[in-house]
């Protein structure tokens, strides 16, 4: 008898309409989430495509379910009213989170840098590892891993060594005054036309940058492509293959040379020993 | 050991010289074998081989040395050619290749072993540096008629057709090694590519695409395993200048 009351006292109807917004809406929501996950997949990376379209799947799940809960009738604004302060909690407390967050969505969208490319975040250096929602990892060329907070990597200078094709190194040479600069000049072609890394196009260049104290400066710019650890294998060929071939044309590399005036005369003592002496000092 | 001259690709049966190179194979046991090339002097590559079949010398795609930084070749003509508007001519011209030794086990199975290239490899950028491409360099003169390639070298047979309103000066022509096709003659050093379609649609734009080899004689090499990823489209762009 009292089932019967209850049967009698639901709003069928209102049931009904219910669950047909409930399917609808997670048909919807299903809809959404595949449409986001396929639009954003195309300049997003796949980790953070999915966490978008997953977020925004659990939210229109939640206002589908909010909405049902309100057409059958149950008041809900006591749990809107919970609901809102602990929204004010969370932010508080994951606002840091959220800094985070947002700056790797906006890392991802302006892409400064890939995976792969050697990379200076601040003091840090070297090759990206990983770029999550959170955080960007570098591996440093002594082996070490460093975690920066997405917030920090937004916040940061970030030089990208990777972001063109070709990258351009300098040498400077010095040769002593007396030596003959275009002989110079020609040795140092001769060299970078047999690297096969050296550039033709952008083209070396080779000239006096300055007249130094002790030497005649010759600047040698070079251009080689950019890819992995190139720039940093032809640095280290170049500068001894450029040392040698100038050793082996004789021209001279000249050290700093200072010449040591004393103000006041110089007292040197001469202490005159035995041939005996000497001759255990020989030995 | 006695090394003969090669004079030419094919399998490799005894040392033999190549340019200032020797290559040669020495038995360890019935099972093993180690691979070696000699360049004046000094061991430059070096292979165990467990049971292989053969040994093969081929030509490659002049991108291999000293590592794989790009796909692309750069043929600079000695001097530009002016086309004019709305009509096609065709010229053959030279590129460079890289000897590649091939290894093959009795089921015809290869490995690529080694490269070396026999002319002086050069890089440069085409196009700009912030959006261009790094190419092989390579200088050729412009011919009417087939030539005979040398040692260390394939023609290209190339239509270069203008399909713009105006003359046209074209300095240059890259290709994309994996679109191309090498085709050799065994016993001799002769390469080529395939028929390669040059269509110029503005002053700096051109397309290239690629058909099929022109010297009936010739086979075309085995491409080393990954290099070519699977054909989507027949053809290249030059974007940033002919």
């Amino acid at each position: 008898m009292v089932l019967e009351n209850i049967f009698f006292q639901i709003d069928w109807y209102a049931v009904l309409r219910a669950i047909i917004v409930l399917v609808v809406g997670f048909i919807f929501s299903w809809f959404i989430r595949l449409a986001l996950y396929k639009s954003l997949i195309k300049i997003l990376p796949l980790s953070l495509t999915r966490t978008i379209s997953r977020a925004v799947y659990y939210v229109l799940i939640f206002l589908v379910i909010i909405t049902v809960l309100s057409m059958l009738g149950i008041d809900l604004t006591g749990f809107v009213v919970a609901g809102g302060i602990v929204g004010i909690i969370l932010g508080f407390a994951l606002q840091n989170t959220i800094a985070n967050l947002f700056s790797g969505i906006f890392l991802q969208w302006e892409k400064p840098f890939k995976i792969g490319s050697y990379v200076r975040i601040g003091d840090i250096e070297g090759f990206v590892s990983d770029v999550s929602i959170m955080s960007t990892k570098i591996r440093g060329l002594d082996g070490t891993v460093t975690r920066i907070p997405n917030y920090s990597v937004f916040q940061s200078n970030i030089i990208n060594y990777h972001a063109l094709v070709a990258r351009r190194l300098e040498f400077i040479i010095g040769i002593a005054y007396k030596e003959d600069v275009e002989k110079a000049y020609e040795v140092i072609r001769k060299v970078l036309e047999s690297h096969p890394l050296i550039l033709v196009n952008p083209e070396p260049e080779v000239f006096v940058r300055e007249l130094g104290s002790s030497s005649v400066d010759i600047a040698v710019r070079v251009w080689v492509p950019n890819i992995g650890m190139i720039p940093w294998i032809v640095r280290r060929e170049l500068l001894w293959l450029l040392k040698k071939a100038i050793t082996e044309e004789g021209i001279e590399i000249p050290f700093i040379q200072n010449d040591v005036w004393f103000r006041s005369p110089l007292k040197i003592e001469i202490e005159r020993i035995s041939s005996k002496q000497a001759d255990e000092v020989e030995e | 050991m006695v090394f003969s001259t090669l004079s030419g690709y094919g399998e490799l049966k005894e040392p033999v010289s190549i340019g200032p190179c020797r290559i040669f194979y020495e038995e360890i046991d019935r099972e093993i074998i180690v691979y070696r090339r000699l360049c004046n002097g000094r061991v430059e590559a070096e292979e165990i081989v467990s049971k292989p079949l053969k040994f093969e010398i081929i030509p490659l795609y002049p991108v291999f040395t000293p590592y794989i930084i790009t796909k692309y070749v750069s043929i600079h003509l000695t001097q530009p050619l002016i086309v004019p508007s709305n009509s096609s001519i065709t010229i053959y011209l030279k590129l460079p290749v890289d000897i590649g030794v091939y290894v093959y086990d009795l089921n015809g199975r290869y490995e690529l072993i080694d490269v070396y290239p026999p002319l002086k490899v050069k890089y440069g950028v085409y196009g700009t540096v912030e959006n261009g491409v790094i190419a092989r360099h390579y200088i050729s003169p412009i011919y009417r008629d087939l030539i005979k390639p040398g040692f260390g070298e394939a023609v290209a047979k190339v239509n270069v057709l203008n399909r713009f309103e105006r003359w046209v000066k074209v300095s240059r022509i890259v290709l994309d090694s994996q679109l191309l096709r090498l085709h050799y003659i065994k016993g001799s050093w002769e390469a080529y590519t395939q028929e390669i379609l040059f269509e110029i649609s503005s002053p700096t734009i051109a397309y290239i695409s690629y058909g099929s080899s022109f010297i009936e004689k010739a086979i075309p090499i085995n491409d080393p395993e990954g290099f070519k990823p699977p054909k989507l489209r027949g053809r290249s762009e030059m974007l940033w200048g002919l």
